[in-house]
């Protein structure tokens, strides 16, 4: 994955905004790299994360398949079948959406990149270098620091450190997230080791 | 104070927010400036 932002897509509103969203639902955007990650791939990733038969709160929280173009249409509802038949759900039963994306929105930037919220200084670099909700949800850079520091994910340090002198982060922090993800690569000595001497 | 309590609703109110119109606009850090250059597609969900 390449960058991620979050938005309003899927309505007819000219402006939403989080307080006014007329009939857009709030997504996620994803840009990727089609030669190492597919269409497929993510939509497997999509059904995965909940029940096709799940009822839908609202239009505004709604799971829900937002397709660009009839290529993204067509492998959604061949999916979202598969699906179906995996999770025992009967045709009818279906609740999730596939719909066209329509004019996506960007979030407020409140809501770009949140776990980076648990790290001011973090996140006052980025926003000097990218100030507005559009630039920072644009970047890379934010998107990765978010998901190394979010939760809940798995996290391959080593490539972080390696990747981490691109960032174009300040001398200090750098070195003060590469020695942290270091702790992290490095296994944990084992009881018998620490005591042996 | 019913004034007061006007402005506060209408916060937030009237902003416009930008729109996708498939350009990258982060390309100042080195990292950023390289995967602008990437080929991409985008895909888009509602997680509920």
């Amino acid at each position: 994955m390449l960058r991620t932002r979050a938005g309003y897509a899927g309505g007819q509103k000219e402006n939403p905004t989080y307080y006014d969203l007329g009939n857009h639902t709030e997504v996620i955007s994803i840009d990727y790299d089609p030669a190492v990650l597919s269409y497929s791939d993510l939509l497997k990733i999509f059904w995965e994360a909940h029940r096709c038969d799940q009822l839908n709160r609202s239009r505004q929280y709604m799971n829900a398949v937002f397709y660009h173009n009839d290529v993204q249409k067509k492998l959604a509802e061949e999916s979202r079948a598969a699906a179906a038949k995996a999770q025992g759900v009967q045709a009818e039963g279906v609740e999730t959406s596939i719909l066209p994306v329509g004019q996506f929105t960007y979030a407020e930037a409140y809501h770009q990149k949140y776990y980076l919220t648990r790290y001011p200084g973090i996140r006052g670099v980025l926003t000097r270098a990218y100030p507005g909700a559009k630039a920072l949800a644009d970047s890379a850079v934010a998107t990765r620091l978010n998901a190394y520091l979010g939760s809940g994910m798995n996290r391959d340090w080593a490539h972080f450190v390696r990747e981490l002198p691109e960032y174009g982060l300040p001398a200090d922090l750098e070195k003060a997230l590469s020695e942290a993800a270091h702790d992290l690569i490095a296994p944990t000595p084992r009881i018998d080791e620490k005591t042996r001497d | 104070m019913v004034a007061l309590f006007v402005v506060l609703g209408d916060f937030g109110k009237g902003e416009v927010l930008p729109k996708a119109d498939g350009k990258v606009s982060a390309v100042k850090l080195p990292l950023d400036a390289r995967l602008a250059k990437a080929k991409y597609e985008t895909a888009t969900f509602g997680l509920g």
